[in-house]
């Protein structure tokens, strides 16, 4: 492995990926010109964090960062899994550590049982309940992983303070991931939804509910928003409220939106919201939403020798996915092709790797 | 947005593969092409008035990738723009279309 060549890159905008990337095609690599210009340049806690929990996932990592934390060099190791524990610092939510590595453990030695620690959702990352009920569902039923993907949440915890705790269960996969081929992104038939709430009145999961349904009631008969209000040692250690929509369609597919309250913001307002971004993210169409994009174009890639494709919204498309794009074809050499449809929806095909686990032990 | 999109890919029909791994562009300016927002003279405008202004001004946009931190919009931006946006009836009986109880013929039909 030492042999590989040293990849470089500048900037760190999707940071996680990257690394998840650089790990699973066992490319070293520098990143250089982290946050330069800020008044406090160098590397953030979270992302430094990130780095800690992959060594903790892999074996024989080496992470080495410059005395100003602008640039760093990783080697990656071997993904063992096993069972791992990381405390997630507060300014990120959990997901943000978690939605890269979902695809990483199935490539591990033994399967994996990690355990996270913090804020479970916020406003810029998947929140748990993400993850949960439209992430993981869509990985299983696409690439035939079997119930034991499983995400469980022990306690949940609000910005700023945290305290939650979640437990990914992930095991390893043997053969490589089937391909996929998926063009048609059906209709809603139906919609799910978990209004949540920590160290709150427990009339806010139901006003969040009550403002919800209100929003899309128009469009379908067919709602069911569960509450889960959370008190004493279930829940961290700032009250908090948080409302996740997910949308399915006959075809399979999904959409999530997620929004959480914050101090001052009342549920009506929240609930209200986060059904208008579910709205929006089926307007856009296509067969992904953001959330499950990044796993799902890895697992395209990594899937056994054979063209793949989905069709995407227009609303998938951002310098997120560009970067991301860049950076798989920097590790390994495949380029994505584009198809435009006349109804603005976009078709990305590649071809597989044929991506083997290679750590997995012999019986 | 559906509409708009595909006027201004039309407009400017560049290849979206190109754009994409086009490494001299910015992941953000790669985006803003693929959008069709005509970045070159409101770029150069910008320019010129960041000379000016720049001395005073801590630097926080800087070029290389904090798009991820940086467009974020208060919650009661968003809470305008949404309200405003899905108040038009066109537009929710377009939505219509994309749900099971819509109709299969006519989006337009509803109900």
């Amino acid at each position: 492995m030492s042999g590989t060549q040293l990849k470089r890159f500048k900037g760190c905008e999707y940071l996680t990926h990257r690394l998840a990337l650089a790990t699973l095609s066992g490319t070293p690599i520098r990143v250089e010109g982290i946050y330069p210009n800020e008044a406090d340049p160098g590397l953030k806690d979270y992302q430094i964090s990130f780095l800690r929990l992959l060594e903790k996932v892999t074996n024989g990592s080496v992470i080495e960062i410059s005395y100003t934390g602008t640039s760093f060099i990783y080697r990656p190791g071997n993904i063992v899994g096993g069972r791992v524990e990381h405390a997630c610092p507060e300014s990120r939510a959990i997901g943000y550590f978690l939605e890269p590595l979902l695809l990483l453990c199935l490539f591990a030695k033994t399967p994996t049982s990690l355990t996270l620690t913090g804020v479970t959702s916020n406003n810029e990352d998947p929140g748990v309940d993400v993850l949960r009920t439209s992430v993981l569902p869509f990985l299983q039923k696409r690439f035939q992983v079997g119930d034991e993907m499983e995400l469980r949440i022990l306690k949940r915890g609000a910005s700023p303070n945290g305290g939650g705790e979640v437990n990914f269960l992930c095991p390893i996969t043997k053969v490589s991931l089937p391909p996929i081929r998926v063009s048609e992104p059906g209709r809603v038939f139906r919609i799910r939804g978990i209004a949540s709430s920590t160290r709150v009145a427990p009339v806010l999961a139901n006003r969040l509910v009550e403002s919800a349904r209100g929003t899309l009631n128009p469009f379908l008969p067919d709602i069911f928003i569960y509450t889960d209000v959370r008190r004493g040692d279930e829940c961290g250690n700032s009250p908090g409220f948080a409302i996740t929509l997910v949308a399915e369609t006959n075809k399979g597919c999904s959409y999530a939106a997620q929004q959480c309250g914050e101090a001052g913001q009342t549920p009506e307002d929240v609930g209200t919201l986060c059904a208008q971004k579910l709205l929006e993210s089926i307007e856009s169409g296509g067969c992904l939403d953001r959330y499950t994009q990044p796993s799902i174009l890895t697992g395209m890639l990594l899937s056994s020798e054979d063209v793949n494709s989905i069709v995407i919204g227009q609303l998938n498309i951002t310098s997120q996915l560009v970067t991301f794009l860049r950076d798989v074809k920097a590790f390994f050499g495949r380029e994505y092709r584009f198809k435009e449809f006349e109804t603005g929806h976009i078709e990305m095909s590649c071809l597989g790797k044929g991506y083997l686990n290679v750590n997995r032990r012999l019986q | 947005a559906t509409a708009s999109f595909i006027e201004s890919r039309r407009r400017r029909r560049r290849n979206l593969q190109k754009v994409v791994y086009d490494e001299s562009l910015s992941p953000d300016q790669a985006l803003s092409e693929i959008r069709g927002e005509s970045s070159d003279v409101e770029e150069e405008d910008d320019a010129v008035e960041d000379v000016e202004d720049d001395f005073f001004k801590p630097k926080h946009a800087d070029s290389e990738g904090i798009s991820e931190e940086n467009n974020k919009s208060s919650f009661e931006e968003e809470l305008e723009r949404y309200g405003k946006k899905y108040q038009d009836s066109d537009r929710l009986a377009r939505i219509k279309y994309h749900f099971i109880t819509g109709s299969l013929l006519d989006s337009q039909e509803g109900e």
